[in-house]
């Protein structure tokens, strides 16, 4: 006899999620440690490359990933009361949000590179050290961030049909509250990065 | 969940003063002030996080196991962040 609720652990599950978490706070921090050393490296060039940086498309992105963990935290609590058109609802604005910034991203980085602007192109290997240094970490950090958002909107599609199917509910909301630490953590990651790569002086 | 989670309205605040924090960043990255600059925004960057991590992930109602957990992992960050700055900073 098999009983489906024998392996039913929210919290550790919760515990689980958390020291997940906790390995990409390491594997995003050591790269901020190379930009806190190449900063110091190259301070001026950081601050030229970073004026080059859409401030506005940067602030505007991190308004949307804020907007879209507000929304996480809203469908949670619509699974809790109980109200799944509601929670689905905020489960789809969270998705949506997680795409617009995904396009805005692929929108700065395609004009990043139609301007020659990418890891060993041919004019980027003209300019300056600390410049290459400042796209290398560009483009890898960001990179790394924006895989993360698109890995996290496929956890949520996933959320989101289990909530169709009855599989995650106001009595198992354990599957979504861990969906919704992920999402959060991406958009701390976020917080840190807007200002190291968009606001540099 | 050890306690029950905080209502709508609160996650409506806490994002409303990420939102204006973010607005603050901006601003404050106007003014050109190079260092000064970059530790104010590195400072209200590390506000808003703690914003979404306490009350977004939830760990001001968590037992208190979550939240050591947490500072440990910080702390390993911190000690990474350390190693590599007697590193560099010696050469």
């Amino acid at each position: 006899m098999t009983d489906e609720h024998a392996h039913h652990d929210p919290l550790g599950g919760r515990i689980g999620m958390w020291v997940f978490l906790f390995s990409e706070v390491l594997l995003f921090g050591t790269l901020f440690i190379a930009y806190a050393v190449d900063l110091n490296l190259y301070r001026t060039a950081f601050s030229v490359c970073s004026r080059n940086l859409d401030r506005l498309l940067g602030a505007g992105n991190t308004i949307v990933l804020l907007t879209s963990s507000l929304t996480m935290a809203l469908a949670i609590v619509a699974l809790g009361a109980g109200r799944r058109r509601r929670c689905l609802g905020f489960l789809s604005a969270t998705m949506f949000l997680g795409v617009a910034f995904l396009a805005v991203k692929a929108l700065e980085w395609g004009h990043k590179i139609a301007h020659e602007v990418y890891p060993q192109a041919e004019a980027m290997l003209r300019r300056p050290a600390g410049e290459q240094t400042f796209y290398g970490l560009y483009y890898i950090m960001t990179g790394l961030h924006a895989l993360h958002v698109a890995i996290g909107i496929g956890a949520i599609v996933v959320v989101a049909a289990m909530v169709i199917r009855g599989r995650v509910s106001a009595d198992r909301p354990g599957l979504m509250q861990n969906v919704g630490l992920y999402w959060h953590l991406v958009d701390v990651v976020w917080i840190f990065l807007f200002p190291l790569f968009y606001l540099v002086r | 969940m050890t306690h029950d989670r905080p209502s709508g309205r609160l996650y409506v605040k806490i994002w409303a003063a990420l939102v204006a924090l973010t607005a603050v960043t901006v601003g404050a990255a106007g003014l050109d002030l190079r260092h000064v600059s970059t530790l104010t925004a590195l400072g209200i960057a590390v506000v808003k996080a703690s914003l979404v991590v306490l009350y977004f992930m939830h760990l001001r109602y968590e037992r208190a196991m979550f939240r050591v957990m947490f500072l440990v992992a910080l702390a390993t960050l911190g000690v990474f962040f350390g190693l590599m700055f007697f590193d560099y900073g010696y050469r």
